[in-house]
């Protein structure tokens, strides 16, 4: 059971790295779909 | 399964083909009687729900070259009237520029996007509410009917390892994600028709907004469990002859004291495994496109290769487009991604079904990875007989201390 639950542990932190991980790669939908002339960032 | 599983393919993917094709066949109209504007049969078509040759629409979106120029009577700005230009940008064919980047950016007006959304609360939800319903009262019966599936033979008080912890790690990692999934897909599916009722527009808001960020986050936990359980166990479920055996007996399940033999993995594992490798990667693909919008469009070159069979003509629905919208890329993602999810889930629930309540000693196998004896006896013989020779092999190569 231990092993069960670590991988739902895993599972989690997977879910809280790749939403973080793919933002600072610039993957947001946000840097994909507008142009340099929308500043996002103000 | 074969064949279910190729009749949803076709049947989604072919229900834009009648839209074709009975387009085709509405294209001689006569439309002299009104200057080749629409006629009181589109009109009546159009009411009845059923598609017209809209061609004298969208092909009426003005020729600037031979307007009349804005300094003359009846002359406008651009050579264009208005009805020209809003027609160009619902058929895609206005020069549009905009501030916005990416494929879908410049198509303004998408009439799929009806069919779409008619497809998803319709169809999708009914048949896929009914699948899963069917399923669990299917489950149900067999319960009632047959009880759990005991242990036959006397318990032994032995264990024998029947997955290690790795294996039980890869197999968590994609069914925990996979359970989750599961719930949170069917909350963007249900929840305006079922939660809002219950929990009001605002709180459905913020588990919509909980769901969508699970949903697509959670996914790489399946994909990489996805990886692994393949790597782990494929070789143990290519099939072969002893699988038609525990078929035609019906692997035992229907009738007690009836074990047929099996090796690690017998006939309707393998059946569970092979289902959760194809439609799961069809399901992690189509998420894919998903995940990412425009950027993995799939289904018109699947369209080009499914036409080259020559398939779809065979079976009466013409030829598949080949050249679909953006939008229209992930319309079809999103419901080839919904159909494929439903039916995983279906098989799914057979397999918690049975590795659960279903039958007694079962849960070991994922729970601690140790099974009793007479259970591995009883349900994968061979594999008890592969175990134990190995044990007695590597005992007698070790020496005594």
């Amino acid at each position: 059971m231990k092993t069960m639950f670590a991988a739902f542990a895993i599972s989690a932190l997977i879910s809280v790295g790749a939403y973080y991980g793919l933002h600072a790669a610039g993957f947001g939908a946000a840097e994909h779909t507008v142009s340099v002339s929308v500043r996002l960032d103000d | 399964m074969t064949r279910a599983f190729f009749a949803i393919v076709v049947t989604c993917f072919l229900s834009v083909l009648g839209s074709v094709s009975l387009a085709q066949e509405t294209s001689t109209t006569d439309r002299s009687a009104t200057g080749g504007a629409q006629t009181l049969e589109d009109i009546m078509a159009r009411q009845q729900g059923l598609p017209i040759d809209d061609s004298f629409r969208s092909d009426a979106i003005g020729n600037p070259e031979q307007a009349a120029p804005l300094t003359d009577q009846l002359g406008s700005l651009g050579g264009l009237s208005e009805p020209e230009v809003w027609r160009a940008m619902r058929y895609n064919k206005a020069d549009i520029s905009g501030q916005a980047r990416g494929p879908a950016a410049n198509v303004l007006i998408q009439d799929s996007g009806m069919w779409w959304l008619l497809f998803r609360d319709g169809p999708l939800a009914t048949y896929g509410s009914y699948l899963l319903g069917g399923t669990i009262a299917l489950l149900a019966l067999f319960f009632l009917i047959r009880g759990r599936v005991r242990i036959d033979g006397e318990k032994t008080g032995r264990t024998i390892t029947r997955f290690k912890a790795f294996e039980r790690f890869g197999h968590w990692l994609m069914a925990g994600s996979f359970v989750v999934l599961g719930l949170t897909g069917l909350i963007t599916l249900f929840g305006r028709k079922i939660m809002i009722p219950y929990f009001g527009h605002d709180s459905f808001a913020t588990m919509a907004i909980a769901s969508k960020w699970i949903h697509n986050n959670i996914s790489w936990a399946f994909m990489i469990g996805l990886v692994m359980v393949f790597f782990m166990w494929v070789l143990e479920n290519i099939p072969n002859r002893l699988d038609l055996k525990w078929i035609a007996v019906g692997g035992g399940l229907f009738k007690k004291g009836v074990h047929p033999p099996a090796k690690k993995f017998n006939a309707g594992q393998k059946v569970i495994f092979w289902s959760v490798i194809v439609l799961g990667t069809s399901i992690s693909v189509s998420g894919l496109s998903l995940l990412f919008p425009f950027e993995l469009p799939m289904f018109a070159k699947t369209f080009v290769l499914l036409n080259s069979t020559g398939l779809p003509e065979m079976l009466g629905f013409g030829t598949l487009p080949t050249q679909l919208t953006p939008h229209a890329e992930m319309q079809f993602a999103q419901l080839w991604h919904a159909i494929i999810s439903f039916v995983l889930m279906a098989i799914i629930l057979a397999h918690i079904y049975i590795g659960s309540i279903g039958m007694e000693g079962a849960f070991d196998a994922m729970g601690s990875g140790e099974v009793e004896e007479q259970w591995a006896r009883e349900h994968h013989s061979l594999w008890v007989d592969e175990v134990k020779e190995k044990q007695s092999a590597s005992a007698q190569t070790t020496p005594a201390e």
